[in-house]
């Protein structure tokens, strides 16, 4: 999607752009770094509750911290900006100073059918196939080998990565007379808002008759499967390994932590965090916290 | 947001490429060769910067347009065009900038949303077709600029001509990568983009400038210059022949050659208009340059740009160092345009309605 690259970019540069004041000397920049690992003229964030490693500076030149605290600069080999956000703030500036996007383009690899609607400056990796009945909005990044069939919106500004299938037909069968599974065709719509993410090998099932709805903002990690019918809030957060049976409904902003289980047809509410490996199997109200199997109220935010 | 920032202090910055230029030349052709001075002079901080001059100003002309309270980054003096600044910080200080006094700041996303629906609101839109993205250096936040210029596209349909100013073909090229490319290329079948940049001597035309040019040209987007006259760096006609036969060369329009704008701390850059017209006659009626490089020489007065003709020049006060001059820029359009303007106080509304104005002449 990008690659790393190394400009030389005056530390005033980084404060001008965050709208702060740079503490101390100005001197050129040229790469990120942890505050484990340290680099002559790099840049590293400074949370509360890390300790500032002081002794271990004054072995590099020319670092910039960021940080929302009041440093003593008695060391001088380093500048610091103060700000509410250094950790969001270390992520604009990788963004805008030290990555180089891919160019915009659409693979001759990939196999997008001619009634397919796709937006302005949509790139489309290599193998990808996109059907008849798919509208992709503007900026979207489709990356390798993604499936998308079936009757699927997709907003601007999504990226969607390797591998995974978005539409595939939903796990739903009836027993007919003979006690054999027939399969019910799933003939609703897929619709992903503005700014999703859905991580590589992820698979969301087409609905039933109504609609899969994947609100804006929504971030789903790798190897996660949503199932038919399901609408997730906005800003949810959906990590590895999570399985989101069908027609369960998600509040906004809520997040789930890896491997978690959700049984069919329930309703969990807003800003909610379930634990990792939970099987939650009944309804959950907003601002609760749910562990285990299965899952319990642990606190109340 | 941008309001929290004190006034700057134009520190001296020069990029690290830059300054390998800067000393590849002194090594190769030494201090006193014209192509040093030309760099060092337009980037070095100098000690006349702090001298006591008549030259007070600190802004060059107040266009703001009030958005929302206090917001920076927009102004508007012209009729069919905006001046967009979405970030005030450069790659490298020149060090007669016209913004060297100005707050530095960059401009959140959804600041820029604000500019765009300003673009595109009912009383702008009737007249206004054109944007010019300036600063600053708004190639040095790519991601930013490509954000307003999208929401130029949502917001503001109207919107057909995007400038986009930048002199980091001359600080570092290397930082002119896809990510800025691609603004250009993606959203061209919405607007025409046109490139504006400074070329104030010929040694400032590094290979790797000149790359970038041609790649810019070479997408389709066309490039103009608009140069200043600088005393000790193109005050000369044998330097400004060969910075524009240069420029023609790269297939580079000319736009304006102005002279040095009377702001503090530029005392010492500023020749005479009188020479700045003497230098523009011979440059542009000689036969020296080709017709279609020819630059219009024009002063940054208080009123905004004004093109010097036969008869610009009303009146000299030899005592105070100023020239009045005419412009054909009308009092009732200025505020049909941006109904916060006010008349400066060197500025007068003469028997038919047009702006004139007291320019603070320089020194040869
Ligand atoms: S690049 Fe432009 S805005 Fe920046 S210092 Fe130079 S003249 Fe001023």
């Amino acid at each position: 999607m990008y690659k790393l690259k190394s400009p030389d970019i005056h530390a005033s540069e980084i404060a001008g752009f965050l709208n702060h004041d740079l503490k101390g000397e100005d001197f050129i920049i040229r790469i990120p770094s942890s505050i484990k690992n340290f680099q002559d003229n790099s840049f590293f964030y400074l949370l509360d509750t890390d300790k500032f490693p002081i002794e271990r500076l004054k072995n590099y030149k020319n670092i910039l911290v960021l940080t929302s605290k009041n440093l003593d600069r008695s060391v001088e080999n380093f500048s610091y900006i103060k700000t509410n956000s250094p950790k969001l703030d270390l992520i604009r500036i990788i963004n805008e100073f030290f990555i180089e996007y891919e160019v915009t383009q659409i693979a001759s690899t990939a196999k997008i059918h001619k009634d397919a609607k796709i937006g302005r400056n949509v790139s489309i990796g290599g193998n990808t196939v996109i059907g008849p009945e798919v509208t992709i909005g503007t900026n979207t990044k489709i990356l390798n080998n993604v499936v998308i069939t079936s009757r699927v919106e997709i907003g601007k500004d999504c990226i969607i990565k390797d591998n995974s299938t978005i539409g595939s037909e939903g796990y739903d069968f009836e027993l007919d007379e003979k006690g054999n599974p027939i399969h019910f065709p799933h003939i609703g719509k897929i619709i992903i808002g503005n700014n999703v993410w859905i991580g590589a090998n992820s698979s969301i099932e087409s609905a039933k008759i109504d609609n899969t709805i994947i609100n804006d903002y929504v971030k789903i990690d790798d190897l996660v499967q949503i199932g038919y019918d399901c609408e997730i809030g906005s800003s949810c957060m959906i990590t590895a390994g999570v399985i989101v049976s069908r027609n369960v409904k998600i509040g906004e902003k809520t997040l789930i932590a890896p491997n978690a289980s959700i049984r069919d047809n329930i309703e969990i509410g807003k800003n909610v965090t379930v634990g990792m490996g939970a099987v939650v199997v009944k309804n959950i109200e907003d601002n609760a916290v749910y562990v285990g199997n299965p899952a319990y109220l642990l606190k109340t935010k | 947001m941008a309001g929290e920032k004190q006034q700057r202090e134009f520190i001296e910055k020069i990029s690290p490429f830059l300054r390998e230029k800067i000393e590849e030349i002194k090594i190769k052709k030494g201090e006193n060769s014209e192509d040093y001075q030309a760099l060092y002079l337009q980037y070095a901080i100098s000690g006349k910067e702090k001298e006591q001059s008549t030259e007070k100003n600190v802004r060059h002309w107040e266009a703001d347009v009030d958005i929302e309270s206090h917001i920076h980054g927009i102004e508007r003096l012209y009729s069919k065009s905006v001046v967009i600044e979405p970030t005030m910080v450069c790659a490298a200080h020149c060090r007669y900038c016209l913004r060297a006094n100005y707050d530095i700041f960059t401009l959140k996303e959804d600041e820029l949303i604000n500019i765009a629906k300003f673009c595109g609101s009912d009383n702008t839109k009737r007249q206004v077709n054109e944007v010019l993205i300036t600063g600053g250096d708004p190639l040095i936040v790519p991601k930013r600029l490509n954000y307003l210029v999208e929401v130029l596209i949502e917001y503001a349909p109207n919107i057909k001509i995007i400038r986009i100013a930048t002199r980091l073909p001359h600080h570092d090229p290397s930082r002119i990568d896809n990510n800025v490319f691609e603004i250009f290329k993606k959203h061209k079948d919405k607007v025409d983009f046109e490139l504006a940049t400074q070329i104030n001597h010929p040694a400032e035309l590094f290979p790797e400038t000149i790359e970038i040019f041609d790649k810019f040209r070479k997408m389709g987007v066309p490039i103009y210059s608009q140069n200043i006259l600088l005393k000790g760096i193109n005050d000369n006609i044998k330097t400004l022949v060969c910075l524009y036969n240069k420029i023609r060369e790269i297939g580079i329009e000319p736009h304006y050659l102005f002279h040095c704008v009377p702001m503090r701390g530029m005392h010492h850059f500023r020749t005479t208009v009188e020479k700045g017209l003497r230098l523009a006659r011979e440059l542009t009626n000689s036969g020296k340059i080709s017709g279609r490089i020819k630059p219009m020489y024009a002063l940054m007065t208080d009123i905004g740009k004004i093109t010097l003709y036969e008869g610009t020049i009303l009146e000299k006060n030899k005592e105070r160092n100023e020239i009045f001059v005419q412009s054909a820029y009308k009092y009732e359009d200025r505020l049909k345009n941006n109904t916060n303007w006010k008349l400066p106080k060197t500025a007068e509304i003469d028997e038919n309605g047009y702006l004139r104005t007291w320019y603070l002449d320089g020194e040869d």
